[in-house]
Parts: structure tokens; sequence; C-alpha cells
């Protein structure tokens, strides 16, 4: 049987708000974008931003934003708004990525495996909601379709569906 | 892959005439049951993982 080199990464689950801007400045997730997007979410979150920080190590695994949003229902005369948490950012830095766990399961699965648990115990405990919704980049749809999500553009209206960089709309029921 | 979702200004609509089909799939969705699986599998915050890249 093939004898695989294990690390042990030691992790926790923290606000931006927590990590010394110096770790911050380090993450790259080889989209400069992405990486800046973070430096300007620890001064001013555009929601609820967190890291997912690798405790021996001292570096930032990933982060991800979430925040409120809602998935409406458009009856012929009539709308009505169901509430919903929508990931705005997921991100894994370029040292983590395609690391795995087991067969089938990397890292970022273990980091959506977090955040989800994150958003059931607040639709459980603090603020009800029914729906994660997000807009997932082309290559990552396997990843969510494996993860709970399924697409969501076959449920829109045509005019109202548009492709933006081809990223896909994605929904998991809680 | 590095990024995995991004924010897009888009409203999540379901059109009139699929409201009903949107409300039954729904129904039948397991979402969360595959997470109850996965949090009884893993320990929180202390994990072995493979240090070999799979590319």
């Amino acid at each position: 049987m093939e004898q695989r080199e294990k690390e042990l990464i030691e992790y926790e689950f923290k606000r931006i708000s927590s990590i010394d801007i110096s770790l911050v400045e380090d993450f790259s997730c080889g989209r400069t974008e992405f990486d800046e997007k973070l430096i300007q979410m620890r001064k001013q979150d555009e929601g609820t931003t967190y890291v997912f920080f690798d405790n021996i190590h001292t570096k930032i695994i990933g982060y991800c934003t979430f925040a409120t949003s809602g998935l409406r229902l458009t009856y012929e005369k009539d709308v009505i708004t169901q509430s919903a948490a929508e990931i705005k950012y997921f991100a894994i830095s370029t040292i983590y990525q395609h690391k795995n766990y087991e067969e089938n399961m990397n890292f970022s699965d273990f980091m959506m495996c977090e955040l989800i648990r994150h958003l059931i115990n607040i639709a459980d405990n603090h603020i009800s909601f029914n729906y994660i919704l997000l807009y997932s980049v082309p290559n990552a749809i396997n990843f969510y379709s494996r993860n709970g999500f399924y697409t969501f553009q076959k449920y829109m209206t045509k005019d109202s569906y548009t492709y933006i960089d081809g990223c896909i709309p994605m929904y998991f029921q809680l | 892959m590095a990024v995995l979702a991004v924010p897009i200004n888009k409203s999540f609509d379901v059109a009139p005439d699929k409201v009903a089909d949107f409300l039954e799939n729904t129904k039948q969705m397991r979402s969360r049951e595959i997470f109850e699986e996965r949090f009884k599998k893993l320990d929180k915050g202390n994990v072995q993982w493979n240090n070999e890249k799979k590319n």
C-alpha cells in the first residue's frame, strides 16, 4: 500500500479583524485582485469575512466572505423573498491548493465544511434563513456540486440570467 | 483553483412559471444531510493532510 507523507495542520476559523495585517499581506491565492480585496476587507469588511488560519505555520490558508441576501419567488402578481446568506468570496492560498484529506476531499472541501457548519449554526441559533447562495467560477461547479449545491439558472427568467465571465449561480437549501 | 466564488450583484429570482418546479425539487434536496455526515466524521481543528499535491 502506498505510504504518503502526512503533515499536521492545526487550524482555526477566525474573523479577519483578529489577524495581523502582515499575515494578511502575505496571503496569495494567485489572483492579485482577490489578495488585495482581503487586505481591503481587513480594514473595511464588505460582509463578514473569516479566514482559515494555520496555527503551526502561521499562515492564512484561505478566506470567505458572506453577507445577507434573498431568494425571490416571483409569482404573477406577487413576489415573496426567502431569506438567505450569500457567499461573496471563497478563495484558498496557492500553498494549500490541491492538498487532499482523503480521496475526493481537498482542503477546499474541508474549508467549505467549516463554513457551512458556521452558517448552519447562525441559521439554527441566531438569525434564520433558508438558503445559501453564491456565484461559482466556471471551474468550480463540480466542487460545489459535491458539496451539496445545485445550479440555479434553470429557474431564472432568460432575460434575468446573464453569464458574467461564465460564473454560475448556485444554491444550497438548509 | 484559487478562487471558487465571486461577488456578482445579481439577485436570485425564480421565474413565475418555474416557482412550482423549484419548490418541488428543493424538497428533495439532501444538501444538509451531506454535511451532517461530514460533521460527524471530521474532527474540527486538528487534521492530518496528505502533503503531496495532486495535479
